[in-house]
């Protein structure tokens, strides 16, 4: 599933479209009922896709476009597997890549278009060459890596397509986070007009073509009224066939007869509705008929008890005689930015010691508790800690589960103090300048102050959270001043530092967090330049280690990273880590959303 | 709130001579309307709710502490709950009326004198300058205010004088029709043109006999205005446009309060909404008695 | 009277293209422009720049304005890239949505607001006109989406008679037919406008019955009735022909908060959603046929006014 930010207004802390239950069966109780073939689910939408074509730019790269897509036009490879994060190769186009040495030889399964044509290494070059041609506009392109980590790819047999890299990488990195951005495009696509034949356009096989084919597309793209009637977009590979769609985003989609997956829909149909807020989901949900699938809203979930075993609430607020619950994780890092960047405090940031003591006046654990109302777990480093999967490493598991450092205010002062910082009418000011081990540290100047800004954009969780770090952060002497923004101000503001000098003006922030491909690697995060790293992190130690991550197929590599990064907090606070509940219809089994947030309605079926 | 816009000719007032001082005769209106006393005891008691109470109830409004949340009414500590940060609710409705009177009191007057003598203006001077006024208002009836709004929201942090400017900003336009109105027809009287006979120059005459003549219009028109203040705070409030916490407010209790419908958390809505309900009742009571009292007056 | 509508209409195509102006103007405040907020995070500063090039975000605002006059006039509204439509063709699909459910609510409004703002007036002071007047004033007092909510716990979630979710289609027709999801919407907006229209209403036919034209009329021996409808309702009607003109613009405007609630995306709903996203072609486009409707209400209100009104004269 795409990378993208969380911080999508609803979306934050505790975020509503989440995972699959993690180990937990999706259809509760009766195991008896039988399933059954054929009826029409209807699935509540986030937002309303934007976008037919999978070529998305930057702003249509949002996971309800993305899932809309893929239930047409399948990626590669399919990231997420049931609960975990991992790369589903039954779901996938091609069977797991052979990687030897700088090459790698993927080789597509026997899957055919609706209209007949076999999914061939032609329409990956298509792919491929528009990719090469256009990625400046490819909302999943990032500088350095795919396609620029390819020197040569081409058809090597109808159904095989071989690339070879500028170096050797970590098998599973390159196929789930790499390979996986490819989408094979039919041959019906490759035109430039509607009355041209198929493959006249040429990009297939020669790069020099595509940038009409992808103007043509894209063009084509923009008609949303032809997205469910024009031929070109039913030619799909897909298990589902859009049927119609409205300019608000109402999709309805029909089985796909001629999909060649194992994984044939069971469902007629499938429907997507947005909704206008969580409150009028909500009520359609309580009122039943409407929803078979939708997502409760975080304020309206029960209290849990964090200690409990099970994930799920303790009473159901859609109404358990309609609906069952299941969980969705997602597979995210939920952080605070600090501003390397900021001419008042961004060489206090950079001392360990000052991201340490804001670290202990978190108390994610009261957080989780009652800001996250139960369903979130204390976040400890750049990797998620839930689902718990083999990337987590030890360190993040410290101190039982709050990692390396946890609540504890007294020790935060007291980190402060040790450095040289006394408190001075309630905020910690710097009376000990100086590199030395108990002065305040490079670069930070006497009578610098702890008071900065914290510019956040986030739901109801995210303000609750903000407010106890605040007053607790007070208690050590650290004054945080709340600055609550709309999302794009909150983007616009926190994203132009460096480039723009103007905008260096904060000091915390919080967008929401970052989701991850399916091996949960820094290179977005934490290389200077990457698009994640807007607070300016540039640790060549730890550049080299999220390299290693990269190149390194042993876990060693990557648990090296983590470990490193864990306990230095580069740039970043850990904050609680959410999921969300979703209400299925008692009647709908199969149901489950993994951590990637990938839709597969065709699991899905009705039971008697 | 759309405010009709008198044409010229509109008789408010059959009289032809001055008027005699509205204050003397209000109080005795007052009186006899018993909805209006009660709205102005409510008045009276939310003023000295918020800002009394807060010097003799002592709450933690500054700090939030997420271990005392959602606690409801009869909680030890907590006579009427906690929010959802763990504030003391009776604390904070006390400095949450604070805002909402505050911007209210100071949005409705800033509007009402700026477009009183907008209108006034216009209204007498009449000819071209009436023209480029009133559309000058029109235009900017006809911009979005609610654009305004969310711009400012966003390069600035809100704050209480912005939200004053602001809303003071969009509802001077209705005062200034209103009084235009008043204005066109008053300049008609007798002892208006006796004035202007013997000299009295454009500003005198505005100030000393049209606005005071029309001040039943504007007095009315204020405490509406007042009311509808505290609304627009809490529209903006819900829509996500008010003051950042730890600030309080009444309208951002109320909407916060909505979002935890399904947990039954039902004095975060109940106490802040009856706050707001309250004392906007209260006001409009008050208007309509002070338009009962200029009716009864005219009638004379 | 042909005179003075020539020169407003003149007056009003100015003020248009005024608060066009304007509304263009408050889009150069906000600082970084649109670029970051549509491409979102991800988007590299020469990506914003190309963007903010390729739009003409980077050109000066009377220059942008013109651009945009030129293009409206040749029949282009701009488009919105966030929505990936054409700013037209998405206000020509929310727009019948939103004056379906305002006409219906302002009607409902009137039907009710009328017989008892006279009831108001001809019982005043009496226990019934109290009780009137609280609740009407009640219900103006409570915030519109405390309105909304308490209408869906009562009705919908409670009792389960009406939908809370609002007619899911565009289609105008099909609106019309789902009935039972429109209650709850409609209510929460003729509720609210109810008790605006009763007060205007009241104070107008109060003001009315204590004409010398109404105790002339009844010392004639006209009955009470007669003189009811015929002189005073005709008079006391005029504030609401100017009442409803001023209320053409929300006709367009539509109510954010009821839509966001009800599930129902029209122009308010729109407009908000796109300004916090600052899809600066959606707002502006929303802005000028709000702007539109704004004035041509107000000059109809002021016709309704000189028609209603004998003693009014435009010349």
């Amino acid at each position: 599933m795409a990378r993208t930010r969380l911080a999508l207004g609803a979306a934050a802390l505790g975020a509503a479209t989440l995972v699959a239950a993690c180990g937990v069966s999706t259809s509760s109780g009766d195991t008896a009922t039988t399933a059954t073939t054929g009826g029409t689910a209807v699935w509540a939408e986030n937002s309303a896709p934007t976008a037919i074509f999978p070529f998305v730019d930057a702003t249509a790269l949002v996971n309800t476009t993305v899932q809309f897509q893929y239930l047409m036009y399948r990626p590669l490879y399919w990231q997420g597997s049931g609960s975990s994060p991992d790369v589903d190769y039954t779901k996938s186009l091609a069977q797991k890549p052979v990687y030897t040495g700088n090459q790698v030889v993927v080789n597509l399964k026997d899957y055919s278009w609706s209209n007949g044509e076999k999914v061939s290494a032609t329409d990956v070059m298509f792919f491929m060459n528009m990719l090469l041609v256009e990625k400046t506009k490819y909302g999943q392109y990032v500088t350095g890596e795919f396609p620029d980590n390819v020197t040569s790819v081409r058809a090597t047999g109808p159904e095989q397509v071989t690339f070879t890299l500028n170096k050797p990488y970590s098998p599973n990195w390159f196929t789930s986070n790499q390979l996986y951005q490819i989408t094979p495009f039919p041959e019906a696509w490759d035109k430039t007009s509607d009355s041209a034949s198929s493959g006249s356009g040429g990009c297939a096989t020669d790069k020099s073509k595509c940038d009409a084919v992808y103007n043509y597309l894209k063009d084509k793209n923009k008609k949303v009224s032809g997205y469910a009637t024009d031929a070109l977009w039913q030619v799909v590979d897909g298990p589902w066939q859009l049927k119609s769609f409205t300019s608000e985003g109402v999709a309805d989609f029909v089985r796909n007869p001629k999909y060649s997956g194992p994984d044939k829909a069971k469902l007629d149909g499938f429907n997507e509705v947005p909704f206008t807020s969580q409150e009028a989901e909500f009520n359609a949900l309580k009122a039943g008929g409407t929803i078979n699938v939708g997502p409760i809203p975080a304020s309206s979930e029960p209290k849990r008890d964090p200690n409990s075993s099970s994930l799920l609430p303790p009473t159901n607020p859609a109404g358990a005689d309609k609906y069952n619950l299941i969980t969705d994780q997602v597979w995210a890092w939920t952080y605070g930015l600090l501003n390397y960047g900021n001419p008042t405090l961004g060489a206090t940031y950079k001392q360990l010691y000052v991201r340490q003591a804001l670290q202990e006046t978190i108390d994610q654990v009261t957080d989780s508790a009652v800001a996250d109302r139960g369903y979130a777990v204390p976040g400890t480093g750049p990797v998620p800690n839930q689902p718990a999967t083999q990337y987590l490493a030890d360190v993040q598991k410290s101190n039982n589960g709050q990692g390396p450092y946890p609540f504890n205010v007294s020790k935060a002062k007291s980190r402060l103090t040790d450095h040289g910082w006394t408190e001075q009418g309630g905020v910690m000011t710097c009376t000990r300048p100086g590199s030395g081990a108990d002065q305040c540290g490079d670069g930070v100047n006497a009578g610098t102050r702890l008071s900065m800004s914290m510019e956040y954009s986030g739901s109801t969780t995210t303000s609750e959270v903000m407010q106890q770090w605040k007053a607790d952060a007070s208690k050590a002497g650290i004054e945080i001043n709340l600055d609550p923004q709309p999302i794009s101000t909150a983007l616009t503001d926190l994203t132009s530092c460096p480039a723009v000098a103007s905008s260096c003006k904060w000091q915390l922030g919080f967008l929401g967090g970052g989701t991850f491909n399916s091996v949960p690697t820094g290179d977005q995060f934490f290389i200077p330049g990457s698009s994640e790293n807007i607070n300016g992190i540039n640790d060549p130690q730890l550049t080299t280690l999220v390299q290693n991550s990269l190149t390194d197929s042993a876990s060693t590599a990557f648990l090296e990273y983590e470990t490193y990064a864990a306990t230095q907090l580069p740039g970043t606070v850990n904050l609680p880590g959410g999921y969300g509940i979703y209400a299925v219809s008692k009647n709908l089994g199969g149901v489950s959303i993994n951590p990637l947030q990938s839709l597969s309605p065709e699991d899905w079926y009705f039971t008697k | 709130m759309p405010i009709p816009d008198p044409a010229p000719g509109e008789p408010l007032a059959q009289q032809d001579e001055p008027a005699r001082p509205m204050w003397r005769l209000v109080p005795q209106i007052l009186l006899r309307n018993k909805l209006a006393v009660a709205g102005l005891g409510v008045v009276v008691f939310f003023v000295l709710f918020c800002f009394i109470g807060p010097l003799l109830y002592h709450s933690n409004q500054e700090l939030a502490n997420l271990r005392t949340a959602d606690l409801p009414p009869g909680s030890p500590g907590f006579p009427l709950g906690t929010d959802d940060v763990g504030y003391d609710e009776l604390g904070r409705l006390m400095i949450g009326g604070q805002s909402a009177l505050e911007v209210g009191l100071a949005a409705a007057a800033i509007a009402t004198v700026f477009g009183s003598l907008w209108g006034a203006v216009a209204g007498y001077l009449g000819g071209w300058v009436d023209v480029i006024m009133m559309r000058i208002v029109d235009t900017l009836l006809a911009t979005p205010g609610l654009f305004l709004v969310l711009l400012l929201a966003s390069i600035i942090t809100p704050t209480e004088g912005l939200l004053i400017l602001v809303i003071a900003f969009s509802s001077w336009l209705g005062p200034a029709r209103l009084v235009r109105g008043e204005t066109l027809s008053l300049r008609t009287r007798d002892y208006v043109q006796a004035v202007r006979m013997m000299g009295g120059g454009n500003r005198r005459t505005i100030l000393r006999h049209i606005l005071p003549n029309a001040i039943g219009v504007i007095v009315v028109n204020t405490t509406f205005q007042i009311a509808d203040a505290v609304l627009t705070l809490a529209a903006l409030s819900f829509l996500g446009f008010g003051i950042p916490p730890p600030h309080a407010d009444w309208g951002g209790m109320l909407s916060k309060g909505t979002d935890f419908t399904a947990n039954d958390y039902w004095w975060m809505i109940v106490w802040p909404g009856l706050c707001i309900v309250l004392i906007v009742v209260a006001f409009n009571f008050l208007g309509d008695a002070l338009q009962d009292a200029f009716e009864v007056r005219l009638r004379k | 009277m042909t005179g003075y509508l020539i020169r407003r209409i003149l007056q009003s195509v100015l003020v248009v293209v005024l608060a066009s102006f304007v509304t263009f103007l408050l889009t150069d405040l906000l600082p970084g422009g649109p670029a970051r907020a549509i491409l979102g995070p991800r988007a590299t500063e020469q990506q914003i720049q190309e963007f903010s090039h390729a739009n003409g975000y980077d050109r000066p605002i009377p220059v942008q304005y013109g651009i945009w006059i030129n293009n409206i006039l040749h029949g282009d509204l701009g488009y919105s890239v966030k929505l990936n439509q054409s700013v037209g063709a998405l206000i020509a699909d929310r727009l019948p949505k939103t004056m379906v459910l305002m006409v219906i609510s302002i009607a409902v409004a009137l039907v009710v607001a009328v017989p008892l703002g006279i009831y108001q007036a001809r019982r005043r002071d009496t226990l019934g006109d109290y009780a009137v007047t609280s609740l009407s004033f009640l219900l103006y007092a409570m915030p519109g989406f405390l309105v909304a909510l308490l209408l869906v716990l009562v009705f919908s979630t409670g009792l389960g008679w009406f939908s809370p979710t609002a007619p899911q289609t565009g289609d105008v027709g099909q609106i019309l037919a789902q009935g039972n999801a429109l209650v709850l919407p409609v209510a929460t907006l003729a509720l609210i406008t109810i008790a605006t229209f009763s007060r205007y209403v009241r104070s107008s036919v109060m003001e009315n019955l204590t004409q010398e034209y109404v105790r002339t009329a009844l010392a004639n021996g006209a009955g009470d009735g007669r003189v009811m409808v015929v002189h005073v309702l005709r008079n006391a009607m005029i504030p609401i022909a100017t009442l409803l003109g001023l209320s053409l613009p929300s006709l367009v405007a539509g109510a954010a908060i009821t839509e966001s609630v009800f599930n129902y995306p029209g122009m308010g709903y729109t407009f908000i959603g796109e300004a916090e996203v600052r899809d600066y072609p959606v707002v502006l486009g929303i802005a000028l046929v709000v702007s539109v409707a704004t004035v041509v209400g107000s000059l109809l209100a002021d016709i309704a006014y000189a028609t209603l009104d004998p003693r009014v004269k435009y010349g």
